[in-house]
């Protein structure tokens, strides 16, 4: 059977690629297999993001009925969430894991994503705003670690400062100050209660953006796996409440005020802060200036694997614009377009038009078409059905030695 | 489909016996105009397993459930009423840009407000004096719920017209009712958190015994009142605390909006080729009318502050929102138990009214027209007199009641239809078969 | 007599008030001339089992218990007129009759009587290139290793295959056809296992239309790394398939 025409060489990022997503999609069957082929939480990365979100948000609002975001009332009223509200220290805790969780699954999701070729074609877009997440996650974490305005804040504000000061002193951006102008609405005010004010707007802001971004992300995804069943939903809230109530988070002032020297390890959460890993060695602004640079290296990832195997294509005479092609499609890469012929346009009819930058060449289309109008060029159905009949034809039946005609008379 | 192809005719059985690989030619009349594929501008799977029991009627019904008029437009011009797409079709999505222009506004309120009894006014007063486009924030914000309030009745009007609710539209309808009632509760926290004179001495007269008492919900609000109002307010007093907590409930009341949309867009497995096919899609024209006329207004009519509260002079008459007027002259007027069960049964009513409308007719039937004109009346006249532009209490009670009989007599008369001949045929054959078989119905008939 | 698939629904009405279709008739007179030329006990017996099984999953009105009435009574007799009847009827009808066929009615005796260790016609199965690796058990040009009259044919994504093909492949005469596809939750192209699974079970478009005989025919979800399971399963498949073809003989 003539397959797709496998490439003829392969690129050595392409072999170590897939020798890694050789390995990935080993580890997910067996985790298939053991959590159950519907609760694998390998494919349900995405669906637990979105859980962790709603919980965020959740406990967020709860959470916002004690907070008051001025300087002076800040850290007793959290202080009074933690310690005296029946259940404020855990609603705490379980606001920072699902932040943490956020960020460690996102990792693994980006990772699964990467060494599968997930990025390649139409999906390139949800790699893309996938990849913005990350960054924006970062933020929101960071300024929700600046709401309590205890002494942690005023490090990681102290943190911020620098690096945005510290982007000033890069070779080209730095020419324009591009630094201090983009962070001056939080960092250029004066006053601390505006600045209070303005990272609470960030991060509250932030989260309807996560949201509308998660939305932008799965317009592109394949008919998306979004919901955690049930069992996986139970599992999944009980480990969170686990993790929160044995890392508690705690307001207090912290032993040294330098911006450089790393604080003990279990005051700060090392998920969402792991930029200041390297801090000590690289200072702030250098260490933001490679993590965006691994950032537009992974954005330049789609254009590395642009080679694609040709796609689908209809036929103007065949096609009847009955568009279960159109609903079956996972990649949205076909859209109805009026009909070539004049005579038939007039009658408002429709036919298919496939779009190449989403096609994936998966087949499904082909599958779906009861008159033969869309065909992979690669493998037709003529050439199947030929072949269906060529094997068939191997049946060893004789040829017959007398005429038909003859065993009748 | 496939059955009904045509017979072949017999001269193509005669061929060897390899048949052909495609289809034959098919003619005009087979193509399938008859095809049961749901057409949506955003393609639904042609066929699902359809669900049955109680799950399959809540799924069927929350399947279809329209949040913001997303499928209208192009259902109504699949449905070949191409002239009928009218703006009333668009009010939905209207409503969608007004929402998310009030989200991006109040991000833009959050980095300026302080959300204290102490601070909330004089925060507001700077980020309409000195933030760069403050006036903008504050304005489109404060225009902008109006705005979605009349949206949303006017949503619920056209809804209630043409008769949407009817069978698997239920939640779309009760779905249009929340969100009246959200965007209402909503606008009525924003105007709390302002803290100015007026907001205070209604934020007391919400706190007050004749509205916490039992009375003014039927059944006593389950008991329900007096507790969500400790649970927000942290009591009955008007307490620093309050402040918070009606700032946590106007937060809620926006994502109680927005995650059901959320959620009903990650429902939807289905993949659209084009970005216009989102149903979260607004033609560029609507996006930038909406925020012009939002932004214009906000620019010649800033939104009046009043004076700071001070918890001792009390305005007189106490004013709310526009939107809340009527309710509190029925309050006024009538008792306050008398008007919370009027307006207790008007909202179940409202709720249960695509049960209460049986017949099957599609489109709009006079007795739900003027159950809409009546009720549109009677909303407009309070208001009106809460102005103090209408006519005094017993009288206006009474042109309220003169409008409800009418609009319902008119609507019986209107849907009263005699007798077809045929019908009177029917009658006679009946009469004829008495005739003959017994004699002395025959006077009796 | 060939009997395509374009008329093969027709019906033949008989002079005793039952009909059935001309698919049923081919198989039922293949047996009965069987019966006619060896009169043996056993081939009797067997006439009358076959004729059960002669009939598809969707029979066209007739009973089963009637053949068997009419084989018991007078089987020889009855048959050569009833052979007899069907022929004129089909002569008269120009379109049923095609030269070619008829000695294939001739093979059957060459055919031993014992049941062959696997099915003798080809088997066909159309793999997604995801669910197996089809180079590890199958050679370019999609024999199995292991079986050589099973062929695979490669797809990109088991939701390219066509109802039709399948329904295509059982009417050409082959003896089964299967589909592997990856399962559900872990599709490459995420739904292209759910959307064949619905199309081969009526509950999506395009679907199999008239009659399909779903034993012959097997559906998997696999995966590289238990292909064993999927091989293990076919090879039951091909002993059921070779089962079905004695028996049917």
């Amino acid at each position: 059977m003539k397959t797709i025409a496998a490439s003829s060489r392969k690129s050595g990022y392409l072999i170590f690629r897939e020798s890694v997503g050789n390995f990935v999609d080993a580890i997910e069957y067996y985790s298939a297999r053991f959590f159950g082929e519907n609760s694998n939480p390998i494919t349900l990365t995405g669906a637990m993001m979105i859980a962790l979100v709603l919980i965020s948000v959740v406990t967020g609002l709860v959470m916002l009925l004690y907070y008051v975001p001025t300087p002076g009332q800040a850290v007793a009223s959290v202080n009074q969430l933690t310690q005296d509200a029946r259940y404020g220290s855990i609603l705490r805790a379980l606001h920072r894991t699902s932040a943490d969780f956020i960020i460690i699954i996102l990792i693994l999701h980006m990772f699964q994503g990467w060494a599968r070729g997930r990025y390649t074609g139409s999906r390139s877009r949800s790699w893309l705003t996938g990849l913005l997440a990350l960054p924006l996650i970062g933020i929101i974490g960071w300024a929700g670690y600046v709401l309590p305005w205890d002494d942690r804040a005023m490090v990681m504000l102290a943190w911020g400062r620098d690096i945005a000061h510290g982007v000033d002193s890069w070779p080209i951006i730095g020419w324009f100050n591009l630094g201090s102008l983009l962070t001056m609405p939080i960092f250029g005010v004066t006053g601390e209660a505006d600045q209070l004010l303005r990272i609470f707007a960030l991060h509250i802001g932030g989260a309807f953006l996560a949201i509308a971004l998660i939305l932008w992300h799965l317009k592109r995804v394949t008919p998306p796996r979004v919901r955690l069943p049930f069992a996986v939903w139970i599992g999944f809230v009980l480990v969170l409440l686990l993790v929160a109530a044995m890392m508690p988070v705690e307001t207090e002032a912290l032993r040294s005020l330098n911006p450089f020297e790393l604080p003990a390890f279990i005051h700060i959460d090392i998920l969402i802060t792991f930029p200041l890993l390297f801090f000590p060695a690289l200072g702030g602004a250098w260490t933001v200036f490679f993590i965006l640079l691994i950032l537009a290296m992974l954005a330049w990832l789609p254009r590395l694997e642009r080679k694609k195997p040709r796609t689908a294509a209809v036929s103007d005479i065949k096609c009847v614009g009955c568009r279960l092609c159109l609903n079956d499609c996972p990649y949205g890469a076909i859209e109805m377009v009026p009909h070539p012929n004049p005579l038939k346009r007039r009658k408002g009819r429709e036919i298919a038009k496939v779009l190449p930058g989403y096609c994936a060449a998966c087949g499904i289309c082909v599958g779906s078409c009861m008159f033969d109008a869309i065909e992979l060029p690669d493998i037709t159905s003529d050439e199947i059905e030929l072949k269906i009949d060529e094997i068939g034809g191997i049946k060893e039946i004789p040829e017959p030695e007398i005429l038909p005609d003859e065993s009748f008379l | 489909m496939v059955n009904s192809m045509p017979e072949y005719e017999a001269e193509n059985t005669n061929e060897s016996t390899e048949p052909e690989l495609t289809e034959p030619e098919i003619t005009e009349q087979e193509l399938p105009e008859e095809e049961p594929v749901v057409i949506e501008a955003a393609p639904e799977p042609p066929e699902r397993p359809k669900p049955d029991g109680v799950v399959g009627w809540f799924t069927e019904r929350f399947d279809s459930c329209d949040l913001f008029d997303s499928q209208i437009p192009a259902e109504r011009r699949r449905a070949g009423l191409e002239e009928g797409v009218s703006p009333i079709d668009y009010i939905g999505k209207a409503m969608w840009v007004v929402f998310v222009l009030l989200i991006i506004s109040g991000i833009g309120l959050l980095a300026g407000y302080v959300p204290t009894v102490a601070g909330a006014f004089n925060s507001i007063e700077r980020i309409q004096a000195d933030f760069p486009f403050g006036w903008w924030f504050r304005g489109v914000h404060k225009w902008g719920t109006d705005l979605f309030i009349i949206l949303a009745i006017a949503r619920l009007v056209r809804l209630a017209y043409r008769r949407g609710y009817k069978s698997t539209g239920e939640f779309g309808w009760i779905w249009a009712l929340a969100v009246l009632a959200i965007g209402m509760t909503a606008g009525l926290t924003g105007y709390l958190l302002v803290w100015h004179q007026r907001a205070f001495w209604m934020g007391s007269i919400l706190q007050s015994d004749p509205l916490s008492s039992e009375g003014v919900w039927p059944l006593g609000g389950l008991g329900l009142k007096g507790w969500a109002a400790e649970q927000v307010t942290g009591g009955t007093e008007i307490t620093p605390s309050v402040l918070t907590g009606i700032f946590v409930l106007h937060l809620t009341l926006a994502f109680a909006i927005l995650v059901p949309v959320f959620c009903r867009q990650l429902a939807k497995r289905r993949m659209v080729p084009k970005f216009r096919h989102l149903s979260l899609y607004v033609p560029p024209g609507l996006l930038w009318a909406v925020l012009g006329i939002l932004t214009f207004i906000a620019l010649i009519l800033p939104p009046p502050t009043g004076s700071p509260s001070d918890g001792i002079l009390k305005p007189n008459p106490i004013i709310s929102d526009w939107f809340f007027l009527g309710c509190y002259q029925l309050i006024d007027i009538l008792t306050p138990t008398i008007a919370g069960w009027i307006i207790g049964i008007g909202i179940l009513v409202g709720i249960l009214l695509p049960w209460i409308d049986r017949s099957s007719a599609k489109g709009p039937r006079p007795a739900v027209t003027a159950l809409i004109i009546a009720t549109l009346f009677t909303w407009f006249a309070l208001t009106l007199k809460a102005f103090g532009w209408t006519v005094s209490a017993p009288w206006i009670f009474i042109i309220i009641a003169v409008v409800w009989i009418l609009a319902f007599a008119l609507a019986a008369m209107a849907e009263y239809e005699p007798l077809r001949p045929e019908d009177i045929e029917a009658v006679e054959v009946v009469v004829e078969i008495d005739i003959d078989e017994d004699d002395e119905e025959v006077v009796a008939e | 007599m060939t009997f395509n698939r374009e008329n093969s629904d027709k019906l033949v009405e008989f002079e005793h008030g039952s009909s059935t279709s001309l698919a049923q008739i081919e198989d039922a007179c293949s047996i009965m001339l069987d019966v006619y030329e060896e009169k043996d006990a056993a081939m009797l017996e067997e006439f009358e089992r076959s004729l059960e099984t002669v009939l598809l999953d969707e029979t066209i009105g007739q009973e089963p218990s009637e053949p068997d009435e009419d084989a018991g009574e007078t089987p020889m007799d009855e048959s050569d007129g009833e052979s007899e009847e069907i022929s004129e009827g089909l002569e008269s009808d120009d379109d049923l009759v095609d030269e070619e066929e008829p000695p294939e009615l001739e093979k059957e005796p060459e055919i031993t009587p014992e049941p062959l260790p696997g099915p003798e016609k080809p088997v066909i199965g159309f793999v997604c290139r995801h669910a197996l690796g089809v180079n590890s058990i199958a050679d370019a040009d999609g024999v199995m290793n292991a079986y050589p009259f099973v062929h695979l044919i490669e797809l990109p994504c088991a939701g390219m295959i066509k109802p039709d093909w399948l329904k295509k492949v059982l009417e050409k005469g082959m003896s089964g056809v299967f589909v592997v596809s990856c399962r559900e939750a872990s599709c490459e192209h995420r739904s292209g296992a759910r959307l064949t699974t619905e199309r081969i079970h009526g509950k999506r478009r395009p679907k199999i239309a008239g009659k399909f005989d779903t034993r012959r025919f097997r559906f998997w979800e696999s995966h590289p790394l238990d292909q064993d399971i999927f091989l293990k399963g076919l090879a039951k498949f091909l002993e059921e398939l070779g089962a079905l073809d004695t028996a049917e003989e």
